[in-house]
């Protein structure tokens, strides 16, 4: 079985070629060599080619038995989706059904968001779609009918928070899970809807043995994990984990009030917020005055504030210099004390106590749960952790 | 203030042309490249040239130059025979004979190392010259990521190691920047770099500096692991730690024999984002040319950083 993964140096791609790569001939394939450089060091056979491109694809997909999409492009400035972006993450759709093997399996990982602010709320305003869900849902249904057209069996995975050891959200959660007491503004027993790459792996491995009929499926650990589950398997032992989803309740009702003004309070917020939209529908050719325009504003913002800092110095810089001394100083001191275990408990100016008790909440807490259809029979993801051996040398030593 | 650009590439069109079109008494004259860039010379009201053996360009003040660093030697040198002053993106050369050369040419030069414009970087720099914690012991610096979405294109030069310079150059060359501007004796005692289909991919490297107060700094730049960038400053009794990569680093101190941390409150006046960094770099240049003060075109382009670079390769080298 020769498994092609597109966009295999994105997070999820280049986990998921460690993953896979004892149970299928997996092929990673990046678009520039820089992209395949972490991949090859580790001896994967990548290959490198420009999937949006017709010949590359043509060469690189045609001995393929199945596919994943793990690429999604966005003007690199903007972060947003342009017409150019939109344009490739379409070709690349359209070139894998057309080039992959007859029959071959296809998979595209699409998002929650997909199934609009009934699940995640605060994101649609008067039914105002961002690019990001626009451009999955279009995706999603120009890989149904591609697939139709070309023979081909496509799996397409709506999924929310996906957690794993090359994914940033792990780490984040870590890190915010560490201090000696977390808030948490969650209710404990709330259905998260994160989904683990180990359990990405086992869905893709199941449709590879014919067991699921291709279509849409929502993805979630197995069985759907609260969030409990989620922060007792990441925080520390000795962390204690208070919830506070009163203060949710609190923020849901706010963000829901927020939410009816709309389209108006997102006017307002920004400029970038306004012109971001326009980069979506806006024609290539008035993509370079759009990107100017961010830009530019984006630079005198920088620069009159840089401008009020220099001017406001000219008079006091001698005397900023001297209490920043000053402030050197008495945390200087303050250090001498507490090595000769001298601990004052009056903190000088020159230091601030790092917070023992943090808050955490996340966007993620208000998504309601996401609906069906799932994979049935999927294997339970707590168990696939605790089994999974396998070193994979993502971190520091 | 006239300014030509050499070239038309993602830092030119998101960085150098929306701040100079913001900034008082600049215009863009001429954008060229080897691709004609019409579009985007339109876009600033300048005159768009292809670049050939045969362009020739109007006359302008600042002539700023960000071709790759293994494309722009000869612009460098043509250039700098006209008599313009010159912002060159960075690393200024591949090696240091060119570096040289180049300064024997001219001492109209820039070099685009902005980070020395962070707050970050001036904080540290008044922590260690105030000597209130102490003479330092050791440095430790870690820096990189494995990389992700590239967000580049199959033929963008950054994937030619002959044109990027690959990471010592293309990114560690900032680190190296820094340190320069802190130490002003610092040399490359040994170095071990992990290649890859020509990249360097991982370095490591033993520095010393010498002088007043003489210690080893311990640098790694990784691109096969997942780091948190920062840089450890062991004083006395004391240890200093911040990430040198973004302008405004909290400053975490804590005494040698505890966990305990505590922020280090500063008073920032300089760079606090990357937007802002790029104005002083361009701000400062600009204020030399009108105040006519002679360049130091050592300091400008950062020769030591191009010496750290050449050693850690020569030292480093594939046996």
């Amino acid at each position: 079985m020769k498994l092609g993964l597109i966009g295999a140096n994105s997070n999820i791609g280049t986990e998921l070629s460690f993953l896979l790569k004892n149970d299928v001939n997996l092929i990673p394939i990046t678009r520039n060599k820089l992209g395949a450089l972490f991949l090859t060091y580790h001896k994967f056979p990548c290959r490198i080619f420009d999937i949006s491109k017709e010949n590359d694809a043509r060469e690189s997909l045609c001995d393929l038995d199945s596919v994943i999409i793990s690429s999604y492009a966005v003007d690199s400035y903007s972060g947003s989706q342009t017409r150019s972006s939109q344009k490739i993450n379409g070709d690349i759709i359209k070139n894998t059904t057309k080039f992959a093997k007859d029959n071959a399996t296809l998979f595209f990982f699409s998002t929650i968001r997909s199934f609009s602010n009934d699940i995640v709320p605060n994101t649609s305003n008067f039914g105002i779609k961002s690019s990001f869900e626009k451009e999955k849902i279009h995706l999603e249904k120009l890989l149904l009918s591609e697939s139709k057209k070309n023979n081909k069996r496509a799996f397409i995975f709506r999924m929310s928070q996906v957690f794993g050891e090359n994914q940033p959200r792990t780490n984040s959660f870590r890190k915010s899970l560490s201090s000696n007491k977390v808030q948490v503004q969650v209710s404990p027993e709330k259905k998260s809807n994160i989904v683990h790459t180990l359990t990405i792996k086992d869905a893709i491995m199941k449709c590879l043995e014919n067991q699921y009929s291709p279509g849409i499926y929502s993805l979630v650990n197995s069985p759907q994990w609260t969030w409990k589950n989620v922060i007792d398997y990441y925080k520390k032992p000795e962390t204690i984990i208070e919830y506070e989803s009163k203060i949710t309740q609190q923020n849901e009702i706010e963000s829901s009030d927020k939410n009816t003004n709309g389209l108006f309070w997102n006017l307002l917020k920004s400029n970038k917020k306004y012109i971001k939209p326009f980069l979506y529908y806006a024609s290539t050719k008035f993509e370079p005055q759009i990107k100017k325009k961010l830009a530019e504003k984006k630079m005198l913002n920088a620069i009159s504030s840089i401008k009020n800092s220099l001017e406001s110095q000219v008079d006091t810089n001698e005397k900023l210099k001297s209490l920043q001394t000053q402030r050197y100083e008495n945390a200087k001191a303050y250090l001498d004390e507490l090595i000769n275990n001298n601990e004052s408990d009056k903190i000088p100016e020159g230091l601030t106590k790092l917070k023992t008790t943090t808050n955490f909440n996340i966007e993620e807490f208000s998504f309601n749960s996401i609906p069906g259809p799932f994979l049935d029979g999927l294997n339970n993801t707590r168990k696939l952790l605790d089994n999974y051996s396998e070193n994979i040398s993502f971190n520091q030593s | 203030m006239n300014i030509g650009i050499i070239g038309s590439g993602n830092i030119t069109s998101s960085v150098h042309l929306p701040l100079l079109s913001c900034m008082d008494k600049v215009n863009i004259k001429f954008i060229a490249d080897r691709k004609n860039p019409k579009t985007l010379a339109k876009l600033y009201n300048a005159k768009s040239i292809e670049l050939n053996e045969q362009s020739s360009f109007p006359d302008c003040d600042i002539i700023l130059i960000t071709l790759p660093v293994g494309a722009r030697k000869n612009y460098l040198q043509k250039f700098a025979e006209y008599g313009s002053y010159i912002f060159s993106e960075k690393p200024f050369t591949m090696d240091m004979k060119t570096h040289e050369d180049l300064l024997q040419l001219s001492d109209k030069f820039t070099c685009n190392y902005e980070r020395i414009f962070y707050n970050t970087t001036r904080n540290i720099k008044n922590i260690i010259s105030s000597e209130i914690f102490g003479k330092i012991q050791k440095i430790s610096i870690v820096e990189g990521g494995i990389h992700g979405k590239t967000g580049i294109t199959k033929n963008s030069y950054i994937n030619d190691p002959k044109l990027s310079g690959g990471f010592l150059h293309e990114s560690a060359s900032h680190t190296f920047n820094q340190l320069s501007f802190l130490f002003e004796n610092i040399t490359v005692n040994s170095a071990n770099i992990l290649w890859q289909d020509n990249f360097d991919i991982e370095s490591n490297v033993f520095f010393d500096v010498t002088g007043k107060n003489s210690f080893p700094i311990d640098y790694k730049g990784t691109h096969i692991k997942h780091v948190q960038s920062k840089t450890s400053i062991f004083f006395e009794r004391t240890k200093i730690e911040f990430n040198h990569l973004i302008p405004d680093s909290t400053f975490l101190i804590s005494t040698l024999n505890s966990a305990k941390k505590f922020i280090l409150n500063q008073e920032n006046t300089f760079a606090s984002t990357f937007p802002q960094a790029y104005y002083l770099k361009w701000n400062d240049f600009i204020n030399k040319i009108y105040s006519s003060s002679k360049l130091n075109p050592e300091f400008e382009t950062s020769l030591p950083t191009t010496r750290i670079i050449s050693d850690i390769l020569e030292k480093g080298r594939r046996k």
